[in-house]
């Protein structure tokens, strides 16, 4: 496809922050890889907890997906599609919220993928932004979220006497992949 | 003015810098909502204050403004150049003001370029301004989620 230089560019910053290789730091994936449910399911004070964050971050992932499909109408207008309903989080809840935000990825991937830069400067569906707007504001919206799962991680392990988990950006990482 | 990517990108910067982002808080809308007494509060989950990753989105506008004036040889290396000393922590006026200072001496940098600086490579770096520019607004975003956490 012609002239689509910025939506790649896109792409390349979508797939950075979710899989690896961001400038900033970890990824969401890299930071979520592994997270045992006593984690995910930790709670403190007012804070969510990192299952809730992660149904959140894919909750807005698919107001995206929605808008790039053109709905005008589809918002998150309740608590509840906002951060779920998660009353329990096992095993099979985490693998689920998990399955769920990798989906996300490939579905946003898939459909960007088949536009062009001219894309970026229509206005969304039933907003007053553009989709260059939108696009930027959910990878850094992943990103707010990540750097919370980051530290929530830290605080659950030394609430729970564990203090294995990372919560290093740019500057602390040993490994290359998050330069 | 016309838009291009790089006016695009500098308006990011400083919309999640100042406010109206939106993926949600901006910097100066937290830190500025932040009581005074929170920031060198050390917890005992995280190694740094919030005061300390104040410091640190300062430090690094200042890695993105000596890129570019092609200062290939700069790196922050140590602790004290990343998250501060007590002396550059312990007063959080100046800490606000060194970041807002530095905020603004980067953009009126950015303004003597076009988009033709985004292919090209970060000196002493392997990547391009594209990725340094964007990595420093998810950088900023990455570091206020943190800070939000240790202010509850």
């Amino acid at each position: 496809m012609e002239n689509n230089t910025n939506i790649k560019n896109i792409i390349r910053l979508l797939n950075a922050g979710f899989h690896g290789g961001a400038w900033h730091g970890p990824s969401l994936l890299e930071l979520t890889k592994g997270l045992k449910v006593k984690t995910a399911a930790f709670k403190a004070g007012d804070i969510h907890t990192i299952a809730e964050l992660v149904y959140h971050v894919t909750s807005w992932r698919l107001f995206v997906l929605k808008k790039i499909q053109g709905d005008a109408i589809y918002n998150i207008d309740s608590e509840k599609k906002n951060f779920g309903e998660i009353r329990k989080v096992d095993e099979f809840e985490l693998e689920a919220l998990m399955m769920e935000l990798t989906l996300s990825q490939d579905e946003l991937t898939r459909a960007l993928e088949e536009k062009d830069d001219s894309f970026l400067l229509e206005v969304v569906p039933g907003a007053e932004y553009t989709y260059d707007t939108l696009l930027h504001g959910i990878i850094q919206h992943d990103v707010y979220h990540s750097g919370q799962i980051a530290i929530i991680k830290k605080l659950a392990a030394a609430r729970t006497s564990r203090y294995d988990d990372v919560e290093s950006s740019y500057y602390e990482s040993s490994d290359p992949d998050f330069y | 003015m016309t838009e291009t990517t790089l006016s695009r990108i500098i308006d990011n910067i400083d919309t999640v810098f100042r406010g109206d982002a939106w993926h949600g808080p901006a910097v100066m809308e937290m830190i500025n909502s932040l009581p005074e007494s929170r920031l060198l509060e050390n917890q005992p989950f995280s190694k740094q204050t919030i005061a300390q990753n104040i410091f640190h989105l300062t430090a690094y506008r200042r890695f993105v403004i000596e890129k570019l004036n092609d200062n290939i040889h700069f790196r922050l290396d140590t602790d004290a150049e990343n998250w501060g000393t007590e002396e550059e922590l312990k007063d959080p006026a100046r800490l606000k003001k060194n970041l807002v200072d530095t905020h603004n001496l980067l953009l009126k940098k950015l303004e003597e370029f076009d988009d033709d600086l985004l292919t090209r490579n970060v000196p002493g770096e392997y990547y391009d301004f594209y990725k340094l520019l964007n990595g420093l607004i998810q950088h900023d975003t990455y570091h206020l989620g943190m800070i939000w956490v240790l202010w509850q």
